[in-house]
């Protein structure tokens, strides 16, 4: 084995060291669930995350970022974000064609850029309405943060009026070709802190330890 | 849960035989144009069809199945090919196989709704408060008209 200077690792046990309180590192839900916790009863969260530009935003347009100097114009031009509310009838869920839905674009914004996948990753959103008898547990458990199936968003364009808040999904994954996406109707993009949340829950949620896993893996 | 085909049916609208037509119309020239319905604009450059966003998607999620159908009609083409050449017994149950197989499929399966949502109870509190009345519930973004989503509903 090279010798590595410092503290590089140098074998793969060292390797495995230096990425285990990276890799599956869990720490971001704990600091959403205890802001989530400090704010009171649910009706107070839905006031502080359903707030304008709290999670969702205007969509985020290339031109506009263009002109104001938020990007530069030798870096990639964008249709789309990571994260972006779209609608298509062009996406599959196990063969089946997924039809009038909104999704959440789970692919990171580098690879929405044209010709440089095959393919993309969307979450489909549910939304919630006023009559559900189950809309006042879904939405306190929601508002918690602590589910690994769902993310709290705020009713969005295009909704009904009845609609309360929406669930993003992270039970299953749709796919689209990325040329069909890039034709998608576009609702909103997240804000800064929404795209904070949304990438801590799907790391965390798609890469997560369980309780034995380490020792299984390491002594077994 | 449901698994819907919805039929597709587009109709001609309105026809502007100049930019300057549609121009003076202004935004109310396109109110009628949904459901689909396409519009027409003749201009210097061309002929041109309006349609609204949800039937673009519509047509365009359709395409995208069209494409998907071209692979098991080749099969069946070349099923009829081999039958036409060589009508030998193997070749023509290929064929009834082939046909078969697409008769299984009379539309191409589509969903618009899953199964909604459950509790998944944790924490459950009895005092919670939570805003369920849609007027007191602030909408961030209110730029598009509302779609009845209930028929995301199952």
């Amino acid at each position: 084995m090279m010798a590595v200077a410092n503290n590089q690792p140098n074998n793969l046990e060292t390797l495995e060291n230096q990425l285990r309180e990276l890799s599956h590192d869990d720490r971001v839900l704990t600091i959403i669930q205890d802001f989530a916790d400090r704010l009171g009863k649910t009706k107070d969260r839905q006031k502080v995350f359903g707030a304008e530009g709290a999670l969702v935003r205007q969509p985020i347009e290339y031109r506009d970022m263009l002109a104001k100097g938020l990007i530069r114009d030798d870096e990639d031009a964008f249709d789309l974000l990571q994260g972006d509310i779209v609608s298509s009838d062009a996406g599959y869920f196990l063969g089946e064609r997924i039809t009038n839905m909104k999704f959440a674009i789970a692919s990171s914004t580098c690879d929405l850029v044209l010709g440089r996948r095959d393919y993309a990753s969307l979450l489909r959103l549910q939304p919630i309405f006023s009559d559900d008898p189950q809309a006042k547990q879904l939405l306190g458990e929601m508002l918690k943060f602590k589910s690994t199936k769902r993310m709290y968003l705020p009713p969005l364009p295009g909704d009904s009026r009845n609609v309360v808040g929406n669930a993003v999904l992270f039970d299953g994954v749709i796919q689209i070709r990325l040329d069909d996406l890039l034709l998608a109707t576009r609702h909103a993009s997240l804000s800064l802190v929404g795209w904070r949340i949304f990438g801590s829950l799907v790391r965390t949620i798609m890469v997560r330890a369980g309780a034995s896993e380490t020792e299984m893996r390491s002594k077994a | 849960m449901q698994i819907t085909n919805k039929k597709f049916r587009l109709r001609s609208g309105a026809n502007w035989t100049s930019f300057e037509k549609f121009r003076l119309q202004g935004a109310e020239a396109l109110s009628s144009i949904a459901n689909g319905v396409i519009a027409t604009l003749q201009t210097k450059t061309g002929q041109y069809r309006i349609i609204e966003e949800r039937d673009f998607q519509a047509m365009y999620g359709l395409a995208r199945d069209v494409d998907r159908l071209r692979g098991g009609l080749r099969v069946v083409i070349l099923a009829v090919r081999a039958a036409q050449k060589h009508p030998d017994p193997e070749n023509l149950n290929l064929l009834a196989e082939a046909v078969a197989m697409l008769g299984d499929l009379p539309e191409l399966p589509t969903r618009n709704s899953f199964d909604g949502l459950v509790p998944e109870n944790f924490d459950l509190d009895e005092d919670d408060e939570v805003m369920l009345d849609p007027d007191e519930i602030e909408r961030p973004l209110q730029s598009e008209s509302a779609i009845d989503n209930r028929i995301d509903r199952s």
